[in-house]
């Protein structure tokens, strides 16, 4: 082949690449997530005001704080009785203001009174103090970083295309988020993490980008290094506080109270999990063996469309490159694919039916583990129809 | 949020602009006094061009919408820093490209399902051959890209793809001019060593028909043997 024609051929390969139509994007959909609609507007502000922005956000903090102390016993009471029925860091009666998390320096320190306090951080990422929590932003930037001293906090998290945009850490134990929303509790006997959206990554602290993927909804308990705690069995485990055996009514007033949280937030990520789940058999004062199970019993919409792309992809690319056919030759079929699910993720097998030629039929055995599907009870089947060419 | 929720049909795919015919300045200035309307005009303006510099230096990523959206996302955050060095529309390109190399190198480090590149060509099958066989060149052009470093991949799409001057690409990567041309040079040199391992491309190569044809006309007259 000359260079000229390589050159040529170059050209207009490029020149096609050019001219290519774009994909379906739901424009409308961006917009809706964009912090101008999504959180209330916070002014870009140069680089030199800085220093008088940090003063007044100080300083509005100090009266929120100021007329927090002020606000009269029964709040607390009020607050108690939030936490009998909802997880205290998501659903207060009342919450102080919202603080602008952009206006923070690394080192602001942060504590809730009887009330959640939240810092915003337009458009990334906004985190919720429990009552009688307490706070450090270590960094604020493409990845903000928080130190949870005392308490919990519950944390919501832009959906974003790099991988961790957000952390927690507590005690030595570090949370690294991607789009999620997620309860860390630190408490004497180690820290709680529970997923109610999305997915964390749970690791020591010193170790950024390694430890154990929780996908929700799930919970789990955690030594203070960041190992998984011995005794963890899920809800039961969560519960295994000294507090056990009461309902969450008895739980002390305006408690930050790590277990009871970690608690009740796994209960409410579990009914607002996208999966059905059987009626709960558990009393208050133990639990049923299917409650230990925080895998949901069938898999969610997504979770299911996603596994089914997944398998129909690594067919269609094994059919490409195992079917023999000579150049210009058009090869296609259609088969019905069938693969199950392993309860803790990951395909067990396809099967094709009519079958596929052993080289393809091997081609997808070997990928099939590279293939990772939503963690549901008892696993699922899919069958689905496909059309195949080459 | 308006009634835009129509499906909006995508866009024409026109070739190198970065310029919004103005600075921007003026949408700028009201996009920092926190003027909702003005960043929703800005995105708005600009979201067709950054959806095609997307996927193009993505080679057709399924994430394309959430990139879009982290683009912009970034742009909110980052428009308090805007000093009119550029034009608006080359810093914004600036921000895709670096959103853009920051999902590269996530994807490397994050398990992953297999990425099966001819996928959406796959499913197509009520397409005309010829749109087919177009559809397998540009996916093969992509996946030669792929196999590239990211500074000769970058260079090569925006010059050669989205049509922008190695000057606007200087500022784009922050590189000098010279450096830009080093590297367009360099991706030159490499899909030109790669082209023929791609079969719908030396295909194309093989089907181009020479550049000087010999004239048809005028048949040589017979000779006959000495």
């Amino acid at each position: 082949m000359t260079p000229e024609r390589v050159e040529r051929a170059l050209v207009e390969v490029t020149r096609e690449a050019r001219s290519e139509q774009l994909p379906y994007v739901d424009y409308a959909a961006i917009e809706d997530q964009l912090p101008m609609t999504r959180v209330h507007t916070v002014p870009p502000r140069p680089f030199n005001l800085r220093p008088w922005l940090l003063a007044a956000s100080f300083a509005a903090a100090g009266i929120a704080l100021g007329l927090a102390l002020r606000q009269p016993e029964p709040h607390a009471a009020a607050v108690a009785r939030s936490n009998a029925q909802t997880p205290a860091a998501t659903v207060a009666p009342k919450t102080n203001q919202d603080i602008n998390g952009d206006a923070l320096a690394p080192g602001a320190h942060v504590a809730a009174t009887e009330l959640p306090q939240t810092v915003v951080h337009a458009g990334h990422a906004r985190w919720t103090l429990a009552p009688h929590s307490e706070g450090t932003l270590l960094a604020n930037g493409d990845i903000v970083t928080i130190r949870l001293d005392r308490g919990s906090v519950t944390s919501r998290v832009t959906k974003s295309s790099r991988t961790e945009t957000f952390a927690v850490e507590a005690a030595d134990v570090r949370v690294a988020a991607h789009g999620t929303e997620f309860v860390v509790s630190l408490g004497a006997d180690g820290v709680s993490v529970s997923v109610t959206e999305g997915s964390v990554l749970v690791g020591p602290r010193e170790e950024a980008g390694t430890g154990q993927l929780l996908i929700s909804p799930a919970a789990k308990r955690y030594s203070a290094t960041g190992a998984p705690a011995q005794d963890d069995r899920g809800l039961e485990a969560l519960g295994a506080h000294p507090t056990r055996g009461r309902t969450a009514a008895e739980e002390p007033a305006a408690s930050a109270s790590p277990s009871a949280d970690s608690r009740l937030a796994l209960e409410a990520a579990l009914k607002k999990g996208p999966a059905k789940r059987t009626a709960p058999s558990a009393t208050a004062t133990g639990t049923s063996e299917e409650d230990e199970d925080p895998r949901p019993t069938d898999p969610s919409a997504d979770g299911l469309e996603r596994a089914t792309t997944s398998v129909m992809r690594l067919t269609q690319a094994c059919f490409k490159q195992r079917t023999i056919a000579g150049e210009g030759v058009r090869v296609t079929a259609q088969t019905s694919l069938t693969f199950r699910t392993l309860p803790q993720g990951g395909v067990n097998r396809v099967v094709f039916e009519p079958p596929l030629s052993p080289a393809v039929q091997a081609c997808v055995n070997a990928g099939q583990s590279a293939i990772q599907t939503e963690a549901t009870r008892n696993g699922f089947q899919v069958s689905r129809t496909i059309d195949l060419e080459r | 949020m308006d009634s835009a929720r129509e499906r909006t049909p995508p866009e024409s795919a026109t070739f190198g602009v970065v310029s919004d015919g103005s600075d921007g300045s003026d949408l700028v200035a009201r996009c920092k006094t926190g003027e909702a309307a003005a960043f929703r005009q800005l995105f708005r303006e600009h979201r067709a061009s950054v959806t095609r510099l997307v996927h193009r230096m993505t080679g057709g990523s399924p994430d394309l919408e959430d990139l879009v959206q982290e683009v912009f996302v970034q742009v909110h955050k980052s428009l308090g820093s805007f000093r009119r060095e550029a034009r608006l529309g080359t810093w914004i390109y600036r921000i895709a490209v670096n959103v853009v190399l920051m999902h590269r190198r996530a994807l490397r480090s994050r398990p992953s399902t297999i990425h099966a590149t001819d996928d959406a060509i796959i499913g197509d099958d009520d397409q005309p051959d010829e749109q087919l066989a177009r559809r397998r060149r540009v996916a093969a052009l992509y996946r030669l890209l792929d196999g590239m470093s990211e500074k000769k991949r970058t260079v090569y799409v925006l010059h050669e793809i989205e049509g922008l001057s190695p000057a606007e690409i200087s500022k784009i990567v922050g590189a000098p001019v010279l450096t830009v041309r080093t590297r367009l040079f360099y991706a030159r040199r490499s899909l030109h060593a790669d082209l023929m391992q791609e079969p719908a491309l030396a295909t194309l190569a093989e089907a181009l028909p020479p550049l000087s044809e010999p004239a048809p006309a005028s048949p040589e007259p017979h000779k006959e043997p000495a």
